[in-house]
């Protein structure tokens, strides 16, 4: 099904837990790391809750017994605690820095090279914002996650330990009246949290949309002011942030809450302990001293707890946008490199397709193309010409496996596609998309596109396409930044077949790749073209009749198949053919204008 | 003046500013409440045995811990809202502020770019406005009320905390600047990054026609990487000057008590006014460990501001002008128009008329022009000399909306938006469009028999951009979107170049049987331009030669010659 910003994404299929086992995963790689981290965050919490006690120890002993000598170094030693813990926090925040960034380096590269390893279909059945906001917006929360994991929930959670180790070492009754309340916390944050989590993950997806739209909205953004579509979009725009605001104001509603949680608990707590203090006061099990000590160490217990509850709105609402990155890392491409792929060598250019179907995955019951079966000599130039939608493109999109036929199979010199290698076939079919576009940089980057290749070959080939005077016309020739070079559409598309040239397959396809070309500079073109046609196996898809008419062979797709082949007099030939109605009616216009 | 315009969102939020103060006030003075009460317990329950006023005291502990968490709840969650709040009325007002702008501004300024500035970048400032910006203030208060109520009690040790506060504030503003540059970087490189990942992906089929998708991976990896290493090193500045901030921080108490000590000791302070110093300075100090991660946060959302004024206060070339007619009937007049980019001249002394029920066609090799026509007459652009007129009216001294009106344009890069057939033929006129209206333009434009064919028919959903749609598909359905506006004029930019001649000529025949209607075509087809009543044949820039096709044809000049290489048999007679 074909998403838009207006239609949610589906949830996840990467469940919270699983999320998590990945996350400490990742983490595992610097195993290491984590546990000097882990000891140095527990020895800097444990300087910094000696300090106080040193002040203690200042007033109640150094100075009530005026002894100035001893509260210097009571202080001083106070002062280098501070220090020394200054020093560890800084050590441990800065490797917690270099770990948490590597983690969302590395998530992301590998979910981007899944995402282009992805079929067209992907590509096609979702907004480009889509994808583009997991790889970037996502995985940015996903570095809050590991940077609390690792400098704030790991080293709390030992803490914690230690802590109720000391006071069951004390008292271990008390210290049991104390952890009562913690079913009550895990028992109601826990519900929190399982709420809580589709909350943010809703709202995870409102953002998804919000963004889709703005990025679909700002590259189509001429017709939206030629058509005065202003309105329309702002109130398109405004709809999607109220929705945007309300879904965060849901989960945020929701997962503040912990913050009650944990002071209820604080509350219980400490009436638990009191009543059973005052209880086993009476008993004589225990004395003052021992509950005042214990005053105090429930006030260390509750310290990372209370910390864990301020991270934790942080964590939950990441914690949705990590399984959108893993979701998208899981992503299977069902076009995919056969196990025992090999390297094809196309020496001939020979294509034959045998008894081929193909219908698009979102709808199976419609064939594009039935059970069709041609082969084409290497070196020829086919054309295919039919009305728009019969399924042309689709013919020339399985040679380059775009999309996998459903039945019947492609041969290359005799050898099926479906066993070779991806590189090795996209060596040897080149196609020019009817978009193609050009990217950032200069213009020898695009005609290069990271292929080493000497300047002689590029000069030869844009000699060959009649394009030097543009590259001349150009303030820095092969260096021209492509924003500057103020290309026409069709001088881009021009660009665009010599990289096509440059990139020398043995069989070519040019899908309507001239049609923006005007036919002055357009004949320049075919010129060149022919002189690189040798030897190679074309298929072109254009529609001006007089371009392919010097094709060896016509190919009339229409019915799902190919309804008429030969050459250009062999087709004028059939009376009422289809190829021979579609050239009289380019020129009935000129005719009956005289 | 800058700061102004932030102050007009933090106004829109002003009674939950209250609630939240309100909510603050009452939870820190029940917390001043708190710890008297457990010590009461100690003191008379458990050291004094006072057993009868225990459940009392008990009952009021407990929600004296309870009741500030409930509080401190709506706080937050407050505070939360204005956050998010304050993004969306930046969203909305970045959005409307780039929908206005004129096409340089989107020459220089990708998609990826724009959404980062739309999203991110008012993320961050709400940010400030709500959750840290409460917290600071809180923080501020906070420090203050301290500091004057630890000076009351002893200048001596207030002098302890007035050495501190100036070298964090030093090092906060300090490591403030150098996260503001940071930031500054880290959001340019996020674009980066973005910009990488969307042209990837926007132009897959090349990516993967040419087996590119590893040198692509490459290309995003090293700007990932570069990105990593910007905001490791503003992770650790963060790390680096406020790490030692808090040291201080820490520091300060038992430096307080140093002082307060020597105090006692020599007798000139009591043993009650020393714990008081300690309570005071305590509450003071942390705080003040708080302030660094804040600024670093405040110089994240000032970057952020930068970029998202810049864009709020770009005034759009193409401005407003005072007439507004709804009288879109009647004829275009280019007078002597010229366009200079920089010192290149595009297009030198252009005349012509396009009166209704006629056609004019354009003509001339790629480069030559003809897009940057089409582009004036829709005033996507302004012509650096001469004037568009229509009605005798210049189309600067129009409104922008008026003159727009006048005609639709359809372009050679088709872009639909993923979004119903119906919606994508309806722009601009979802609301107000009939059913019918929309069937007879697609009709029209030939694309009716192809859109009831699709799946879900009218409301089928197509791809971005027109995905799973041949070019000639998308071409009708722009060309039906035109139609759909009915206005004066149709403008043609080299719109017909993905259709058969079959459909080609007659759409063109349907505009003409209409009557009323003009047509400006620019085409480098022969049969696309042959039937107009005027045909200009441009040369860099330059009308070379004009006139109607026969006429043109006798020159045997520029227009003779395209003719012959497009019909080789014709010449041949």
């Amino acid at each position: 099904m074909r998403q838009n910003y207006k239609k949610d994404e589906a949830s996840s299929k990467v469940t919270k837990g699983e999320t998590i086992k990945r996350i400490l995963k990742y983490c595992a790689q610097y195993r290491g790391k984590v546990v000097v981290i882990s000891i140095i965050a527990i020895i800097s919490a444990a300087l910094k809750t000696v300090i106080p006690l040193f002040t203690e120890k200042a007033v109640d002993v150094d100075i009530a017994n005026r002894d100035i000598k001893g509260l210097v170094i009571t202080v001083s030693t106070a002062v280098a605690c501070a220090v020394l813990w200054g020093i560890l926090a800084v050590l441990r925040d800065s490797m917690t820095a270099r770990i948490s960034n590597d983690v969302v380096y590395r998530a992301r590269t590998e979910a981007y090279s899944n995402i282009l390893s992805l079929p067209l279909g992907f590509f096609d059945s979702r907004p480009s914002g889509r994808i583009i906001t997991r790889i970037i917006n996502d995985c940015d929360k996903m570095k809050e996650i590991t940077k609390s994991l690792t400098s704030s929930l790991i080293p709390n959670f030992i803490f914690l330990i230690f802590v109720m180790g000391m006071m069951l070492y004390l008292n271990p009754f008390l210290a049991l009246s104390s952890f009562v309340v913690i079913p009550f916390l895990v028992g109601s944050s826990y519900f929190i949290i399982i709420r809580g989590y589709s909350n943010w993950e809703n709202f995870r997806k409102k953002e998804s949309n919000f963004t889709a739209f703005v990025h679909e909205d700002y590259a189509g953004i001429r017709p939206v002011q030629s058509f005065g579509a202003e309105e329309e979009t702002q109130e398109e725009c405004d709809r999607l942030l109220e929705d945007v605001k309300k879904g965060w104001c849901k989960a945020v509603r929701r997962s503040d809450a912990f913050g009650i949680v944990v002071n209820a608990s604080i509350a219980l707590g400490y009436v638990f302990l009191l009543l059973c203090a005052v209880y086993w006061m009476e008993e004589g099990t225990t004395s003052v001293g021992e509950i005042l000590a214990f005053i105090s160490y429930i006030g260390l217990f509750w310290q990372p707890i209370r910390s864990l509850a301020s991270i934790y709105n942080q964590i939950i609402n990441n914690l949705s946008s990590a399984a959108r990155v893993f979701e998208i890392m899981d992503e299977k491409s069902d076009i995919t490199e056969d196990e025992n792929a090999v390297d094809i060598e196309v020496k001939e250019g020979r294509v034959e397709f045998r008894n081929v179907t193909f219908s698009y995955p979102d709808d199976e019951s419609t064939n594009i193309v039935e059970n069709l079966s041609f082969s084409v000599k290497g070196g020829e130039t086919v054309a295919l010409v039919g009305p728009t939608g019969a399924g042309k493109t689709t013919i020339i999109n399985m040679i380059a496996r775009f999309y996998d036929s459903v039945e019947g199979d492609i041969l290359l010199d005799g050898q099926d596609i479906k066993k070779a290698t991806f590189s090795s076939l996209r060596k040897a079919v080149s196609v020019m998309p009817q978009d193609s576009v050009l990217f950032t940089g200069t213009i020898r980057d695009n005609l290069t596109y990271g292929k080493d290749v000497d300047d002689a070959i590029i000069d030869e080939k844009i000699k060959e396409l009649n394009l030097t005077s543009l590259i001349d016309s150009l303030p820095s020739g092969y260096d021209t930044l492509i924003k500057d070079a103020g290309l026409s559409s069709g001088q881009k598309q021009l660009i665009a077949l010599a990289r096509t040239m440059i990139a020398d397959p043995k069989i070519l396809i040019l899908d309507e790749a001239t049609s923006n070309v005007d036919t002055r500079t357009e004949l320049m073109v075919q010129r060149g073209l022919k002189v690189l046609m040798k030897g190679r196996t074309s298929f072109i898809v254009a529609h001006r009749l007089s371009t392919i008419r010097n094709a060896d062979e016509i190919f009339v797709v229409g019915n799902k198949t190919i309804m008429e082949r030969g050459n250009h007099d062999e087709l004028m030939k059939i009376e009422g053919g289809e190829y021979r109605s579609l050239y009289e009616a380019q020129f009935a216009l000129i005719d009956t204008k005289g | 003046m800058k700061t102004h315009r932030l102050l007009g969102y933090a106004r829109r939020n002003l009674h939950l500013y209250i609630f939240c103060a309100s909510m603050l006030i009452l939870q820190v003075s029940i917390r001043v409440v708190a710890p008297t009460l457990l010590a009461r317990i100690v003191d008379e329950v458990i050291g004094g045995g006072n057993y009868a006023i225990f459940p009392r005291l008990l009952f009021f502990m407990a929600i004296s811990y309870f009741l500030p968490g409930l509080l401190g709840y709506f706080q937050e969650y407050t505070s939360d809202k204005i956050s998010k709040r304050t993004s969306c009325f930046l969203r909305h007002d970045v959005f409307e502020a780039i929908t206005k702008q004129d096409g340089d501004f989107f020459s220089s300024r990708t998609p990826a770019d724009l959404m980062s500035r739309t999203t991110s970048d008012t993320d961050n400032i709400g940010f400030i406005f709500g959750f840290c910006g409460i917290f600071l203030i809180e923080i501020i208060c906070i420090v203050l009320s301290q500091f004057f109520a630890l000076v009351r009690v002893s200048w001596k040790c207030g002098v302890v905390p007035l050495v501190c506060m100036p070298i964090i504030a030093f090092l906060a503003i300090k490591s403030e600047k150098k996260g503001d540059k940071l930031s500054d970087s880290i959001s340019d490189k996020r674009a980066d990054l973005n910009q990488a990942a969307s042209e990837a992906i926007m132009g897959i089929r090349t990516v993967k026609s040419f087996g590119k998708e590893e040198k692509e991976k490459e290309r995003f990896s090293k700007e990932a990487s570069l990105f990593r290493r910007l905001s490791t090193s503003f992770d650790t500045l963060w790390v680096n000057w406020c790490t030692p901030q808090s040291a201080i921080a820490v520091a300060m108490v038992p430096l307080a008590i140093l002082v307060g000590g020597i105090e006692v000791i020599k007798g000139s302070m009591s043993f009650g006014d020393l714990s008081m110093v300690l309570q005071y300075t305590n509450e003071l100090s942390w705080p003040m460990m708080e302030i660094g991660w804040l600024l670093v946060e405040l110089s994240g959302a000032r970057a952020g501001w930068r970029k998202v004024r810049a864009i709020l206060e770009r005034k759009s070339k193409i401005s407003d002008g005072e007439i507004s007619t709804t009288d879109h009937r009647g004829t275009m007049k280019f007078e002597h128009v010229s366009f200079k980019n920089g010192d290149k001249e595009l297009l030198h002394d252009i005349s012509f008329e396009i009166t209704p029920g006629k056609t004019l066609a354009v003509m001339g090799p790629s480069g030559s022009g003809k897009s940057l026509l089409a582009s004036l007459a829709v005033r996507f652009l302004d012509p650096t000399e001469g004037k568009i007129t229509i009605n005798g009216v210049d189309i600067r001294d129009m409104t922008l909306r008026s003159a727009r009106d006048f005609s639709s344009i359809v372009t050679q890069d088709v872009f639909l938006f993923s979004d119903s057939v119906k919606n994508n033929i309806a722009l601009g006129n979802r609301k107000n469009a009939e059913e019918e209206d929309i069937k007879s333009a697609a009709r029209d434009a030939e694309a009716q028999s192809f859109i009831e064919k699709l799946e879900n028919g009218w409301e089928t959903v197509i791809g971005e951009r027109g995905v799973g749609l041949s070019g000639g598909q998308k071409q009708r359905l722009s060309i039906a979107r035109a139609f759909l506006r009915k206005n004066q004029l149709l403008i043609l930019d080299d719109a017909t170049s993905a259709l058969d001649m079959e459909t080609e000529s007659d759409i063109e025949r349907t505009i003409r049987e209409e009557g009323t209607r003009s047509l400006l075509i620019t085409a480098h087809r022969i049969s696309a331009v042959s039937t107009a009543d005027e045909i200009i044949v441009l040369e860099n820039g330059r009308i070379a030669e004009r006139g109607t096709h026969s006429e043109l044809l006798e020159k045997r000049g520029l227009y003779w010659e395209t003719y012959i290489s497009q019909y080789p048999e014709e010449g041949d007679r």
